[in-house]
């Protein structure tokens, strides 16, 4: 589990590389059209889940 | 073969080479034993900076030579009818941590292709993916034009 900070919206995970990090809402729309950083693959909405407070 | 036939690449040239290339030979170094691997980069043209996706396993070789910040050189070259360019890069390679990733990282990375040069045998799940930077304290580009001639020989 990845550090939050105060900007950051939701928690990402990838369902190929299991790789995971906290996003803010420009983060989460470069991960969607670019696919995941880690390891390349494309990821959709459900990679993604909102922060807990 | 003339010295005269050798000449410098400009910044330009050096830009244009690397873009339209996404394959180049690292090599690293630990005291004096060297390693060199072929690799996959991604490369802005704005910022100078190059973008690895380096896949390695805990008994891997590469593993013991990307230490905390290595030396690193980036060798791409192209050879096209009695044309050949090449550029070095040299600098220190700088681990990415996920936690580190910006909205530009994150469109840089996804330029990048994969690991051309990887073969993933196993899952990914089981893979150590790390993610580098090559900001270059030096960059430079050779041209060597040989004659028809020279070339048909």
């Amino acid at each position: 589990m990845s550090a939050t900070s105060p900007t950051d919206d939701y928690e990402f995970t990838c369902p190929q590389c299991g790789e995971g990090f906290a996003v803010n809402d420009g983060m989460r729309a470069a991960v969607l059209e670019r696919g995941c950083p880690i390891c390349g693959s494309p990821t959709s909405t459900e990679a993604f889940a909102p922060c807990s407070a | 073969m003339s010295l005269d036939q050798q000449t410098e690449l400009s910044p330009d040239e050096i830009r244009e080479v690397l873009s339209r290339h996404e394959t180049g030979v690292l090599s690293l170094a630990k005291a004096d034993e060297p390693y060199a691997i072929p690799i996959s980069y991604g490369y802005d043209g704005e910022s100078g900076r190059f973008y690895l996706r380096l896949v390695s396993t805990p008994e891997s070789e590469k593993r013991q030579f990307l230490t905390s910040s290595p030396r690193a050189r980036l060798v791409v070259h192209e050879s096209n009818d009695g044309s050949y360019r090449s550029i070095i890069a040299e600098g220190t390679l700088e681990r990415v941590d996920p936690d580190e990733l910006t909205v530009e990282r994150i469109v840089q990375y996804g330029k990048a292709k994969r690991p051309l040069f990887e073969i993933w045998g196993e899952t990914k799940r089981d893979l150590d993916i790390q993610l580098f930077e090559l900001d270059p304290e030096t960059l430079g580009g050779r041209a060597v034009e040989l004659d028809a001639a020279e070339s048909d020989k």
